[in-house]
């Protein structure tokens, strides 16, 4: 496991046969240089940098967590955390039509997709998929919103990582992630989220072992307040 | 001439607000760095084609408005960061000195590159800071406040990595008489403290992202 | 860059958190965050960090004229740097409301008490007093913003050690720090700030809340005072209609924080008075940075040795360097 910091040329055995470059990685005529630091990641024919940040730059298909800041005309302004508002028409939820509007206010969230990032234009998102079905997009109600940096986000809802499972057996709630950083649960009550908010905080530092398990079980049996 | 590196620490991510921040030290010369961005920008200040800079090195005491620190650091993340990838967004970047025992320009610059790293943001090659003065005919690379204060010249290098991965100088601040070999010289011995401050940048960076060995 | 917006779903969790008295970082609603202070290796020098908000004070002084209404006092002044590092919603060099409410109520809290003694810093009636001058710089913002900024500035009053002067019938000395020590300020009191959150119409109180927190309140009130139960300056600046019980209440627990605030202070300048008179460097901010720990990475001092230049094989094409000035001057 190789750190690569912008500047270095990026000399992996696997990188001459891949084919897509992905993030972090430029391509200047033949070499391949890094341009971001972080961790050389490859896989089926794609190679791509793990790089650690809190600023979120939209790509299209990511899946965000968006708060809703006002209504125009047909679309609703929301903010994803990009430098550029975001908007999404109101057509583009489930089961809406031009009478039947949904009905968000000023900071509601919604969990929607990016299906169009033109440079220096408001990135549009949609909350459903070709075949106008919600797919678990659409507004989150109730619940608890909060933001924790894109790789620890990335990491959460990677197959190979245990942290919710772990959580998921001390705790029942339900959790959506956002590719911007921010994580929207649902917990049983204020307590039940207050818990789980500070162990998935913290384990952002913590290796996937033992210590995970013994973050995750201190944080089931403190005491929130008396 | 005399060629030593006093001894470095680093914390990164420290800040809560900020995007990127670092906590850097040589010494006893102590910086903290952040770099927020790229994030949107006040339409009087926006540009179309680029991203707008905002550096600035602070001083404990005094008015901030002008440091002769910021042209150094301006034209060395001008050049660091492509920023024509983010048109109409702004990064700020802010460097507070918060104890000064000498060369505190290379501290500085050195503290600004780790912010920049810890952030994520995309740019072109790491860069460091370097400090050669002269005392009397001999050559001193980062000095402490003492020696700094008695020297008869001060040579701040701006380095950055060129395509061959050896160091570069990017930008340059001379103040008192130089002469060209005495120039070459100070190089001479900017370039093994450019590797090893590089080195260090690899290693602090390696041990943040070590918590995604699987 | 625009900050975040406060969602409905976060106001709704934090506030029936705190009616029920729980809080996100496992505090009782009575309850302070951690407080820690360290002073510079340069006099006047102090960083204070409440939780996450971290401010640095630095105190310096100059000769300067008296005004010609007051020619026997002293001046302090105040100044305020909110930069991005803070928070990115602030622009280099721009107070903003935020930054000019905060000088002003440091102001009262450390001008208008009158806890430095300013005619102790005349030197000449009418010509020549100590202008003292306190910068303080918010490095990270979380909440209880001016408690911070003003632990800090007191601290660093604290520390600050001012030339020695004698009068001379022509002239005033003033001696270097190697010729005769530098003599402290003249401080009478110390006045130690407390931010109280108010919730529920005043109903519950919230002691130092952070910014999430703080955004759900109905409104804060500030109360400064110091170990002998004198308060310093009261402020509210939200809308919010107190009673005199309310009030009452708030500053009794004002009260209690500045005795024990007062305690660390006197006792970080004590260990550094300590260190200093046994002619130990002090370490000032020099970070020290815990082993264990992800984000933090030492090195250590090293030689450094020169690239060694390759002499070229042949001796012919090496010719003598000649300096070619780009300027020629005539």
């Amino acid at each position: 496991m190789t750190i690569y910091l912008p500047g270095d040329v990026v000399n992996e055995p696997s990188s001459s046969d891949s084919s897509i470059i992905g993030y972090g990685i430029n391509v200047r005529g033949e070499t391949k240089v890094a341009s971001q630091p972080g961790v050389y990641r490859s896989d089926e024919g794609k190679m791509w940098l793990n790089v650690h940040s809190k600023r979120y730059i939209p790509q299209e298909g990511d899946r965000v967590i968006a708060i809703v800041t006002s209504k125009t005309g047909d679309f609703f302004r929301l903010d994803i955390g990009t430098a550029e508002y975001a908007m999404v028409n109101f057509t583009n939820f489930e089961g809406a039509t031009k009478r039947n509007r949904p009905n968000l206010k000023t900071g509601d969230i919604i969990y929607a997709s990016v299906f169009d990032t033109t440079p220096r234009t408001e990135a549009e998102l949609t909350c459903v998929d070709d075949e106008k079905r919600a797919r678990g997009m659409g507004q989150l109600n109730g619940g608890f919103m909060f933001n924790v940096s894109l790789n620890h986000c990335r990491r959460l809802i990677h197959p190979e990582c245990k942290i919710l499972q772990t959580i998921g057996k001390f705790f029942k709630f339900e959790i959506t992630v956002g590719m911007n950083g921010r994580i929207w649960m649902n917990a049983a009550g204020v307590d039940d989220i207050i818990k789980i908010h500070d162990v998935i905080v913290k384990s952002e530092f913590v290796k996937e072992d033992d210590e995970l398990i013994n973050l995750v079980q201190n944080g089931y049996t403190r005491s929130v307040s008396d | 001439m005399v060629g030593r590196l006093r001894e470095m620490r680093c914390e990164v991510s420290f800040l809560k607000n900020a995007d990127g921040s670092a906590s850097f030290s040589q010494g006893a010369t102590c910086v903290w760095a952040s770099c927020s961005g790229p994030g949107d920008v006040h339409a009087s200040k926006a540009n179309e084609e680029a991203m707008t800079l905002d550096v600035s090195y602070r001083t404990n005491c005094g008015d901030n408005k002008f440091h002769e620190l910021n042209n150094i650091i301006q034209s060395t993340l001008s050049k660091a960061i492509n920023l024509e990838l983010f048109p109409h967004t702004s990064a700020a970047v802010t460097i507070h000195g918060i104890q000064d025992d000498g060369s505190i320009g290379a501290v500085a610059l050195n503290g600004a590159c780790f912010a920049l790293l810890d952030n994520g943001m995309p740019f072109e090659t790491v860069f460091c800071g370097v400090l050669v003065v002269r005392l009397k005919d001999e050559l001193i690379v980062d000095p402490t406040a003492k020696q700094e204060a008695a020297s008869t010249g001060r040579v701040l290098f701006s380095i950055c990595r060129g395509s061959d991965g050896g160091p570069e100088v990017c930008s340059m601040d001379a103040i008192g008489p130089w002469d060209f070999e005495q120039l070459e010289a100070a190089w001479c011995y900017a370039q093994p403290s450019a590797r090893a401050i590089f080195d260090f940048y690899r290693n602090v960076m390696q041990r943040k992202h070590s918590v995604d060995e699987q | 860059m625009r900050l975040q917006p406060l969602t409905i779903c976060e106001k709704a969790v934090i506030t029936e958190a705190l009616k029920s008295g729980k809080r996100f970082d496992f505090r009782h609603l009575e309850e302070f965050r951690e407080v820690r202070l360290i002073v510079g290796a340069e006099v006047g020098t102090a960083i204070c960090s409440i939780g996450n908000t971290k401010v640095m004070a630095a105190v310096s002084a100059h000769i300067a004229e008296p005004s010609p209404m007051r020619p026997h006092k002293g001046v302090i002044n105040i100044d305020v740097d909110l930069s991005p590092m803070a928070n990115y919603a602030n622009e280099h060099d721009r107070l903003g409301s935020k930054g000019m409410e905060l000088i002003r109520l440091l102001e009262l809290i450390i001008r208008d008490s009158r806890c430095i003694d300013v005619e102790s810093l005349c030197i000449r009636a009418g010509k020549e007093i100590w202008k003292i001058r306190v910068d303080v710089r918010v490095l990270d913002e979380d909440g209880s913003l001016l408690d911070c900024a003003c632990l800090a500035a007191i601290t660093a009053l604290q520390h600050f050690r001012r030339p020695n002067v004698t009068l001379e019938p022509h002239h005033t000395l003033i001696y270097s720090e190697y010729e005769k020590a530098p003599v402290p300020l003249s401080i009478y009191h110390m006045p130690i700030c407390t931010t109280i959150g108010l919730l529920d119409k005043g109903q519950m109180v919230v002691i130092d809340p952070t910014d999430k927190e703080a955004a759900c309140l109905d409104g804060s009130i500030v109360v400064a005072c110091n170990k002998r139960k004198e308060v310093c300056a009261l402020h509210q600046s939200t809308n919010l209609v107190l009673s005199t019980k309310q009030i009452e209440r708030c500053v009794k627990l004002a009260m209690s924080r500045a005795e024990a605030l007062t305690v660390v202070v006197s006792d970080v300048i004590k260990q550094d008075q300590k260190e200093r008179s046994a002619y130990k460097r002090p370490e000032g901010f020099a970070i020290t940075v815990p082993e264990l720990i992800l984000t933090a990475g030492t090195a250590a001092a090293r030689q450094l040795h020169p690239d060694v230049k390759e002499e070229p094989m042949e001796e012919e094409t090496r010719q003598p360097r000649a300096y070619q000035p780009s300027v020629i001057l005539n």
